[in-house]
């Protein structure tokens, strides 16, 4: 049925007069072109929008004129403006429940008692229904903002504001010049213990100033602020401001500064800190300013400035784009969408009030939902590796939350909403249809699921080719890539001080020797000594004549002689035990692979089919399968070409030495490629792709999380 | 039970035309049970269901056994005179307002009750009825066979409640029934000094003071109903007990002397499912009548008349509304635009028009109205009654009258406004009985938190059900009805037709007339002597036609010729919006162990086909299945819009509390 013009509950409110509350401000506001006025209680910090024929209502409403008097005065006033009985009742009922207006009936005391009690009961369900943001009011901070406003006031001065840019452009330079020092290795910077203490100090530190940015910006245009308190946000206690009292100031720049007043803030801290850390000496006071530039920087831009997350970059926004209650309202605009286009409810009312909104509320709507999402997982993924209990606590609590809550609502309201009576058939089914898409996607609709990882050709032990003694290079026997038969000559060895030892060695023997034949005639007991040692210089220096005729390095094996660094080999000084090169079957190759310990359950238990490419030819991806897990399962990594270093995926543990060891528990494991690689290939990085079959995307989320738990719980 | 303490005395004679304190607070307490209309409405009614398999024969067990000990007393007092039993009950009195529902002195009282109820008219209880008066007394909401002496078994509750010390209020459906059952139990009432009223359409609501000062109240739900909103009304915004005595003893007490009635202590109501049910979906309105403008619905309808169904707006006869496509919102606001005035504005033209249409399309004369006296009087579509104080509201009833071309009058302007739920659910303790509860089971749960208890009948049924047959047309069922009819009247058997609307009715007493069968037409149309006629029909070979609901509550007594030919013969022709309405028209038949037989004759054609029934339903294909499925889906949307009705009223209060506290 049409809205009616008349009210069936009129006879209630006809004879009453109502009144505006004594200390209210009323403010008007443009928004894309359209007069709003503000109603706004400043003990409460209660604040009603309406419109401009709302407006001309509520000015009526001074305590002397019926309600009935007022109406019909609208509607000779207003013509088709003026609202029907029952739209002016609702706004009624929506003032006086924000404290702004009262009449003179006398209310019923006990159901409004009664549904405020409600109304704070859910009030604080709902606060503790999102742990992550507590909060708790602390007190009225009116008069100290007064008693500090003088230190503040420089500030929102012009030369305050040129200052301000100044310091903004020289810290965005200095930034610009030591760039590569600050963010050289800055997750390890950050997550250092030291620095994350220091971090939790600074913190708060920066917070405050934000809020008292708020807060002052507030002062400025003759605001007051009646509360301030703590905010437990991810469990890090921030404190807030009320800075409600803006929402009352008519101008757009104005309720955009106050808003940004405390990114603004930080942002400043950020750049003084800058210039700061660029002249300090490396000690506390500098990864102070390096902290605070990370507080400044980063969490401005992920969290507080960003428009995405209901902060203050998000009131930003709402004034800059002029569409007041942008995020609730694009929400429903989603909701009305659906509701009329995939519901077909020609009744549904859309939340679109003025030109341009629709494609804000559109776009801001799946990007504040994704971005939420994103941000949520993000947090708890941290939280979930420092506290895992927590994490996981935390992790059901977002999906319950992003997920659940909102399909719970939903299909409430598809069941039981009387909006959809008539067309509840098509909402149920368009709903089913829905869910059934979603489950049928994530549930049965198998995607290819694949590990990527890298690995290194890799030759076994017993093919390398060692230098068995010191020396250096000579003459290169073997061509590289040749194959070599067991006993030929690889290389010869010379040591430059191989020979001038030999001849020591026997000028030494000859001495002993000489000694020798003396005491022959001098001394029995000397006969036996100068023997002896005789005998031990010939030995020796048939060691050292063995020795040098060893500097020829022979075959130990038939292989194909591989000679990673053929060019430059000749005249190489080489320790005993160096590797010279590989005598390798070409059959015998394998690519060693390593992946993150949490893929390897997946790899052991289902690997379909390997795919290698060595980096040389990327193009060609050439069959394999895995032969064997290498035992060691721990941090030792095979090669440094799989490690950051090397330009590989994992990070080395700069404490372990000097054999390269990554941070993070690692598998490795060997492919065997079905056609053999190039002998000279060892060494080579080789893109590994692992192919477990078609799987749906909930299984596989299924068993990630169980192998989370798992492994979390050593079983 | 503070409230039930003796009233306070020595205030002299002003005082004592003054209502008493608790009486105050009785009418100031406007709380009532807020049990949830949101999805655990739905809980409790489903869950009443699951738990009433183990609940019910439980209580059956106890009430037997607790009516058994109350036979063995009433046996024992079965000599004494009356003078002597009401000595008894009067020393009993004191110790029954400790006592529980079915404990030893509740038991003994009741005894002797029924032995006064034997002594002062010969009716001996049967153990079905004091079960019954127990589970009244207990607050529970009793199921019991049609023609079983519900009235007497009401009787019996009210006074051992009213022993107890409660007022009680035994509600029936209409002013006829409650003077019956007044006049019938009015000396066993007096007969253990429990005072009586009877509250009838006929005594102004002012004179009704003194009447609600009795103990044991008389009256249909709409009189009390309107007497506790027209008091609350008197009562304003002032609703603090303490604040009204004050001004009663000041001597400005004009407002307290306005209140006529008592609170709302114990409700005992008769034929409950159509009182809390299905007359629950129209709220109470009071309203006074301004002065009649008989433009402004000729320019409506002129309106309306430039408009095209299916271009301009369309119709669903189903949920009965109609709504205008935009086409026709701008066709509008062309007309408006030349008619001026307060046709420029776009809510108030469109409302006009769709009402208009309304009026077109959805009001049908005979069948939602009749015209008479040169008046519009709306049709209760339950009862089949007109109902005299009922007006259509928002301008219908105005454009109404315009179509018909009589006068029009005033539009009402509201002054208060309940709904029968609300009402019913501010009683402090709620009883009731029924023909025809446990359909609704789940709903009287959780609207009202009334319990259904079903006790088995006193006699065995001895009725016989026939085939249900199915008709293609309307036309054709009729006259199968009245060949059916012509031929069990030949038998000397009585034949009562029930229909669902007066409309119906018209044309089956049309078709009787073109068979030449003599008949006697009971609808809303003549209501008067309904009782009689109904008491009539049970002569041998009479055939009489009802609407649904007229004389409800009156048995058609049979003689033994007519028991001999195999009683009364019942024909229901058409479903009502409710299975359970169909179950109490049936109940009509074969009372009290009498012998009957009845039969279903439908069409696919019929008012609830034609509304609620699929395609299939209608077409020749149609069967019994589809047709219940029509009822069924009936039934759904009916229920759905009483939970709505009574959202609507409850949220009302919760939005527009600030401007002062509900009727």
């Amino acid at each position: 049925m049409a809205t009616s013009f008349e009210s069936q509950n009129w006879y209630r409110a006809a004879h009453l007069r109502p009144a505006l509350a004594r200390r209210i401000e009323i403010s008007r506001q443009t928004f894309r072109g359209q007069v709003w006025y503000v109603i706004r209680n400043p003990m409460t910090g209660k604040f009603a929008r309406i419109t401009e024929s709302a407006h001309w209502l509520v000015a009526q409403m001074d305590g002397t004129r019926k309600l009935g008097e007022i109406w019909d005065a609208a509607c000779a006033e207003l013509g088709d403006m003026a609202p029907a009985q029952d739209e002016l009742l609702a706004l009624m009922t929506q003032l006086s429940g924000l404290g702004l207006l009262h009449t003179d009936g006398v209310p019923d005391a006990d159901g409004m008692s009664d549904r405020a009690g409600r109304m704070r009961r859910r009030m604080q369900v709902m606060r503790f229904l999102n742990p992550l943001a507590l909060r708790f009011p602390l007190f009225d901070p009116n008069r100290i903002l007064d008693g500090l406003w003088p230190f503040a006031r420089p500030f929102f001065t012009i030369f305050g504001a040129l200052a301000y840019v100044a310091l903004l452009v020289a810290g965005t330079v200095s930034a610009g010049r030591h760039w590569d020092a600050l963010t050289g290795n800055i997750i390890d910077r950050v997550l250092a213990m030291e620095s994350l203490m220091l971090l939790v100090l600074v913190y708060p530190l920066v917070k405050l100033l934000h809020e008292l940015g708020h807060g002052f910006a507030v002062k400025k245009w003759g605001g007051e602020v009646r509360e301030v308190g703590v905010m437990m946000l991810v469990f890090i206690p921030v404190p807030y401001v009320d800075a409600s009292a803006s929402t009352a100031f008519p101008g757009k720049w104005q309720r955009i500064l106050v808003s940004a007043a405390g990114i603004l803030v930080e942002l400043g801290l950020a750049a003084g800190a800058m210039l700061l850390w660029a002249e300090m000496e490396d000690g506390l006071a500098r990864a102070a300013c390096f902290n605070v530039m990370l507080i400044g920087g980063v969490s401005t831009l992920l969290f507080n400035g960003n428009p995405l997350l209901r902060f203050d970059g998000y009131f930003v926004a709402s004034d800059l784009l002029e569409i007041p209650n942008l995020g609730t309202r694009s929400n429903r605009y989603i909701g009305y969408l659906i509701q009329r286009y995939l519901f077909g409810n020609t009744r549904a009312k859309t939340p679109v009030r003025a030109p341009g909104e629709r494609g804000w509320f559109f776009v801001y709507a799946i990007a504040a939902f994704a971005y939420r999402l994103l941000i949520s997982l993000t947090i708890v993924m941290i939280v979930a590796t420092r506290f895992f209990i927590l994490g996981a606590l935390l992790a059901i609590w977002s999906v319950t939350l992003i997920f659940v809550v909102p399909t719970l609502k939903h299909l409430r309201f598809v069941a039981t909403s009387p909006a959809l009576r008539g067309i509840r058939h098509r909402a149920v089914t368009v709903t089913g249809l829905a869910l059934v898409l979603i489950v049928g996607l994530l549930g049965f609709l198998p995607v290819p699921y694949r590990t990527v990882a890298q690995g290194v050709v890799y030759a076994p032990y017993e093919a390398t080719v060692h230098a068995t003694e010191p020396g250096i290079v000579a003459t290169l026997h073997a061509a590289p890539n040749a194959l070599l038969e067991p006993g030929r000559p690889i290389l010869t060895l010379t040591d430059p001080f191989a020979d001038s030892r030999l001849d020591t060695a026997r000028a030494e023997a000859r001495k002993y020797q000489l000694r020798y034949e003396q005491a022959l005639s001098e001394s029995a007991y000397d006969i036996r000594l100068w023997r002896a040692q005789a005998l031990r210089a010939e030995q020796e220096s048939d060691q050292l004549q063995a020795r040098a005729e060893a500097m020829v390095l022979t075959a130990p094996r038939r292989g194909v002689f591989v000679l990673p660094e053929a060019s430059d080999i000749e005249g190489r000084f080489l320790m005993r035990g160096d590797v010279v090169g590989y005598l390798v079957d070409p059959g015998e190759l394998v690519v060693r692979v390593a992946v993150h310990q949490e893929s390897a359950d997946l790899i052991r238990s289902r690997a379909k089919a390997v795919s290698l490419r060595t980096a040389d030819r990327l193009e060609d991806a050439r069959p394999g399968h895995i032969v064997r897990e290498v035992p060691n399962v721990g941090q030792r990594i095979a090669s440094r070409t799989l490690t950051t270093e090397g330009g590989g995926p994992f990070a080395l543990d700069p404490e372990r030495g000097p054999e390269p060891h990554t941070l993070e528990p690692i598998m490795q494991f060997d492919v065997a490629p079905d056609t053999p690689l190039d002998a000279a290939a060892i060494g080579m990085r080789v893109h590994v792709r692992i192919d477990h079959g078609d799987e749906p995307i909930a299984l596989r989320i299924a068993r990630r999380v169980r192998q989370v738990f798992l492994s979390r719980f050593n079983v | 039970m503070s409230d039930l303490s003796a009233p306070p005395t020595g205030l002299g004679a002003h005082a004592a035309r003054l209502p008493r304190l608790r009486e105050l607070r009785q009418m100031a307490r406007a709380g009532e049970d807020d049990r949830p209309t949101d999805w655990r409405y739905h809980l409790t009614a489903v869950s009443d269901r699951a738990v009433g398999v183990l609940r019910d024969p439980l209580l059956r067990l106890r009430l037997r056994q607790a009516a058994a000990r109350a036979r063995r007393h009433a046996r024992r007092h079965m000599e004494g005179d009356v003078a002597d039993l009401s000595a008894a009950l009067a020393e009993l009195a004191p110790k029954l307002r400790q006592g529980r529902a079915f404990d030893a002195r509740t038991c003994r009282a009741l005894g002797i009750i029924a032995a006064v109820m034997q002594a002062t008219h010969g009716l001996k209880p049967f153990p079905s009825q004091l079960m019954g008066a127990l589970a009244l007394y207990s607050g529970r909401l009793v199921e019991m066979e049609t023609g079983s002496g519900k009235t007497l078994t009401a009787a019996l509750a009210a006074a051992l409640a009213a022993l107890a010390g409660e007022d009680v209020h035994v509600v029936t459906a209409n002013d006829y029934l409650a003077a019956r059952d007044h006049a019938q139990f009015e000396p066993f009432f007096n007969a253990m000094g429990l005072s009586t009223g009877l509250i009838m359409h006929s005594v102004p609501p002012p004179d009704r003071g003194p009447l609600y000062r009795a103990r044991v109240i008389y009256a249909s739900n709409k009189e009390i109903a309107f007497d506790y909103l027209r008091n609350r009304i008197v009562l304003g915004g002032a609703r603090a007990a303490v604040r009204l005595s004050l001004e009663a003893v000041n001597g400005a007490g004009a407002r307290a002397l306005g209140l006529t009635m008592n609170g709302l202590p114990f409700a005992i109501v008769d034929e409950a499912d159509s009182v809390l049910i299905d007359e629950c979906r129209t709220p109470l309105i009071i309203s006074e009548t301004g002065a009649p403008d008989p433009d402004w619905p000729r320019d409506a309808i002129a309106l309306a008349g430039t408009l095209a169904e299916g271009r301009d707006y369309t119709v669903d006869r189903e949920r009965r509304h109609v709504t205008l496509t935009p086409r026709g919102e701008t066709r509008l606001a062309e007309a408006g635009e030349t008619m001026g005035g307060i046709w420029r504005n776009a809510v108030r033209r469109d409302h006009a028009a769709v009402q208009a249409l309304s009026a077109e399309h959805l009001f049908v004369r005979d069948e939602h109205y009749i015209v008479r006296d040169g008046k519009v009087a709306l049709i209760d579509e339950f009862s089949g009654r007109v109902a005299e104080d009922r007006a259509l509201g928002d301008g219908l009833q105005q454009i109404v009258e315009a179509r018909e071309s009589v006068a029009v009058t005033g539009r009402r302007i509201t002054r208060g406004r309940m709904t029968y739920q609300r009402f019913f659910r501010r009683y402090r303790r709620l009883a009731g009985m029924t023909g025809t509860a446990r359909e609704v089971a789940g709903e009287f749960r959780a609207v009202y938190g009334l319990q259904v208890i079903a006790l088995p009948p006193h006699r065995r049924s001895r009725r016989k059900y026939g085939r249900v047959r199915i008709f293609a047309t309307e036309d054709r069922k009729w006259c199968a009805v009245a060949a059916r009819a012509a031929r069990i009247a030949t038998q000397g058997r009585p034949v009562l037709l029930a229909t669902r609307t007066i409309r119906a009715s018209m044309a089956l007493s049309d078709a009787l007339t073109d068979a030449g069968l003599e008949h006697t037409l009971l609808n809303a149309a003549q209501d008067g002597d309904e009782a009689a006629i109904i008491a009539e029909a049970g002569r041998p070979g009479r055939i009489t036609l009802a609407t649904n609901m007229a004389g409800r509550g009156v048995d058609i007594q049979l003689d033994d010729a007519v028991r001999q030919a195999g009683g009364l013969h019942l024909i229901l022709t058409e479903l009502n919006e409710a299975a359970r309405i169909d179950r109490q028209v049936i109940g009509r038949c074969a009372r009290q162990g009498d012998p009957g037989t009845c039969e279903v004759y439908l069409s696919r054609d019929d008012g609830i086909v034609e509304k609620f029934g699929s395609r299939r339903a209608r077409s020749f294909l149609g069967g019994w299945v589809h047709l219940r499925k029509a009822q069924r889906r009936a039934e759904r949307l009916l229920a759905q819009a009483r939970l709505d009705l009574l959202r609507h009223d409850l949220s009302r209060d919760e939005h527009l509390g600030f401007l002062g506290g509900s009727e």
